[in-house]
């Protein structure tokens, strides 16, 4: 384990920013840490840094406790969102700085700071400022400051959220390759769930100061435990439905969705688990397809053209869904469709999610029939 | 001169009360606001500016000219070129006799060693202060920093006595010490550091800790070279008061050796203070006015640039 977090607790006035957080990061690991904004994953990243003193709660880095131990002394390397480059000094000065506080002497210093800009492609601009530097180039030299340090593990507070969009993509296959040049752990904090899924060995999902699900990318889209978790990876996000049992018969059950006398639907499972009184249907877009022998009832809404798909938009009751669809001879009709019309489309069922609507908290059953 | 000294402290004033409203309206995060305007617009502002210019300028060139004059009356002269040959001659015998009188250089020192303690102490305390207001979390600070900034509202005029029987107390009265200390403590310059170190993102501190800078480092590495604008501004608002400051040098200072310039002026009204050598007087004026002039035309991209950063900003 290169870094350890034991029962983090964070307060600003009386106010918890972190509610007792858990986790580990092991060698040569890249763990991301997603949440939107304000979830407490800065602070986490805080706490690690020594740039905030937790209110309770350990922090070992290499096995050894170090709260209260200062920034730099604690053999991490920080990357921030705004890169917090020194703009009074040249890119060589901002990346030689913290091995001047060392003391090296000054031909290693030279060596170093040449050897890492040459890895990482900013050799021509170590004469430059800050702020004749582009965002991408400016984050590289924030990377090599921190990899100058050959530090135990990176910290990286959404470092390429600054970036327009072109750029972020570049950068994020930068950021994998960065992994592989230096071999170390990386916490990556971040509230884009696309540079979660394509970066992460494994990913925290946090929410309002706690650790909602911890998984490889993978297992937390296709299995996710908890609402939030379903409806923050994946875009458009999932479809949620909250319904009422009415009824529970041997043939299954019977749910209202809505006040409207149509807002009904029905399932079965394969009985392994009670569903509770209330539950939230998830429906990914893309386990949608449009067909006239479907078992869902639905109104058309709009469509948007993304080009070889369409985001189909339509209402269930109240509800309003997205689909992801793909556009094939038999349903461009969709395209010509205009709002109100009533539309049938199909979803297995097996694919359906069920949670329970008081925790949240996915009941893990597999549904057998659906319709509505 | 006194209405120079008197424009330039309601111009600071201006901006004092434009620095304190914003202050509570936000605290930070602030961002550029760009003015665009039309055309039109703009080239209204610009006649207006020029307007406003000669009007500020027409004192300075009168002040100018009389100090080319041999006559001592006051009245509007008829040629209105200072640089003729005679006026050149004039303004040499002017310079010989305002130089040579009373302890003239001696009194231009003082002025110039008082505000240089000034500025360098008042810009220092109020860097480390308005840095401390800024970044450091202690307690009591919001209230700390409110009662800075409610001194800024107490008119000097109110707490001159007692400053003075102050100065009584301690036995300073006609020292240098007794001159500058009132003068150092400046709120105007706590507030302005404040402020710009406010505009410092705190990720770049945050960099320096992970770097091994302890804080002081910090501040001296990181902050303050990065404050060079606000430094700049709060040196030349502190030069200006402190070079032009007339009313507590006239308590404080009692023998004219420890004359500074804005109280030996006051020589020339003459002495009786019926007859007014408004040749002398303005040459003194002029030459009084050079360090002024000369610190303004070295700090002024950084003045304008510490102003627009930290006052109207916001």
């Amino acid at each position: 384990m290169s870094i350890e977090v034991r029962d983090l607790v964070v307060e600003f006035k009386g106010v918890r920013a972190l509610e007792g957080l858990n986790f580990d990061v092991r060698d040569e690991e890249f763990l991301v840490v997603l949440g939107p904004s304000g979830c407490g994953k800065t602070t986490a990243l805080k706490c690690i840094a020594g740039l905030l003193e937790p209110t309770s709660g350990e922090i070992y880095i290499d096995g050894r406790k170090v709260n209260g131990v200062y920034p730099s002394e604690r053999n991490i390397a920080m990357v921030f969102q705004n890169y917090a480059l020194y703009p009074h000094m040249t890119v060589y000065d901002n990346i030689a700085l913290n091995m001047k506080m060392k003391g090296l002497p000054r031909n290693v210093i030279d060596e170093k700071v040449k050897n890492v800009a040459s890895r990482l492609q900013i050799d021509q601009m170590l004469k430059k400022r800050p702020k004749e530097l582009s965002g991408g180039q400016a984050q590289r030299v924030g990377l090599a400051r921190a990899m100058v340090r050959e530090p135990t593990a990176y910290l990286m507070d959404e470092p390429l959220s600054n970036l327009d969009a072109r750029l972020r993509n570049e950068m994020r296959d930068e950021m994998k390759q960065f992994q592989n040049i230096t071999g170390k752990s990386i916490i990556y904090v971040t509230h884009d769930q696309v540079e979660a899924m394509t970066l992460g060995d494994r990913i925290v999902v946090m929410n309002k100061g706690r650790i909602v699900q911890e998984d490889a990318p993978k297992k937390l889209f296709d299995d996710p435990d908890h609402v939030f978790v379903a409806s923050f990876l994946g875009n458009p996000p999932m479809n949620m439905m909250a319904a009422e049992i009415v009824s529970d018969g041997t043939a299954g059950y019977s749910l209202i969705f809505g006040d409207a006398p149509g807002d009904r639907m029905h399932l079965s499972t394969d009985g392994s688990v009670r569903l509770p009184q209330s539950v939230i249907i998830g429906i990914r877009p893309t386990d949608f397809k449009y067909n006239a022998k479907g078992n869902v009832k639905a109104v058309f809404d709009y469509v948007e053209l993304l080009g070889a798909d369409v985001n189909l938009h339509f209402s269930i009751g109240s509800n309003r869904c997205i689909a992801r669809i793909e556009r094939r001879d038999e349903n461009e009709e969709l395209l010509e469709f205009s709002k109100g019309r009533p539309i049938l489309l199909e979803v297995e069922p097996q694919r359906l999610f069920v949670f329970d609507a008081q925790d949240q908290r996915r009941i893990r059953t597999e549904v057998r029939e659906f319709k509505i | 001169m006194g209405m120079t000294v008197s424009d330039q402290s309601s111009g600071q004033l201006t901006r004092l009360l434009k620095t304190i409203s914003s202050s509570f309206r936000r605290e930070e995060g602030n961002v550029p606001t760009v003015y665009r305007m039309g055309r039109l617009k703009s080239s209204l502002l610009q006649a207006a500016m020029v307007v406003l210019a000669i009007i500020y300028f027409i004192p300075f060139y009168w002040m100018i000219l009389k100090s080319f004059r041999l006559s001592i009356f006051a009245g509007f002269p008829v040629d209105l070129n200072p640089f003729s040959r005679t006026s050149i001659s004039n303004f040499i015998s002017n310079f010989n006799y305002v130089w040579g009188f009373g302890n003239f250089p001696i009194w231009y020192l003082n002025s110039i060693f008082v505000s240089a303690v000034v500025v360098v102490s008042s810009v220092f305390i109020g860097a480390l202060a308005g840095y401390a207001f800024a970044r450091l979390d202690f307690p009591g600070r919001n209230i700390l920093f409110y009662a800075v900034l409610a001194t800024l509202m107490i008119p000097f005029p109110v707490i001159t006595i007692s400053e003075y029987v102050f100065m009584v107390k301690l036995g300073w009265i006609n020292t240098y010490q007794g001159l500058m200390l009132p003068q150092i403590a400046s709120a105007v310059n706590v507030y302005l550091m404040r402020q710009y170190f406010l505009t410092i993102p705190s990720e770049i501190e945050d960099a320096a800790k992970i770097d091994g800078l302890r804080p002081g480092q910090i501040f001296f590495r990181i902050s303050a070279p990065l404050a060079k604008p606000a430094f700049a501004a709060s040196a030349i608002f502190t030069f200006i008061s402190s070079w032009n400051n007339f009313i507590w040098p006239l308590f404080e200072i009692q023998t004219t050796g420890m004359y500074t310039l804005p109280l030996a002026l006051n020589f020339f009204k003459g002495a009786n203070g019926t007859q007014i050598y408004w040749n002398d007087m303005m040459l003194a004026t002029t030459i009084s006015l050079i360090p002024t002039f000369i610190i303004y035309v070295i700090f002024e991209r950084f003045f304008i640039q510490g102003i627009s950063l930290t006052g109207t900003k916001g």
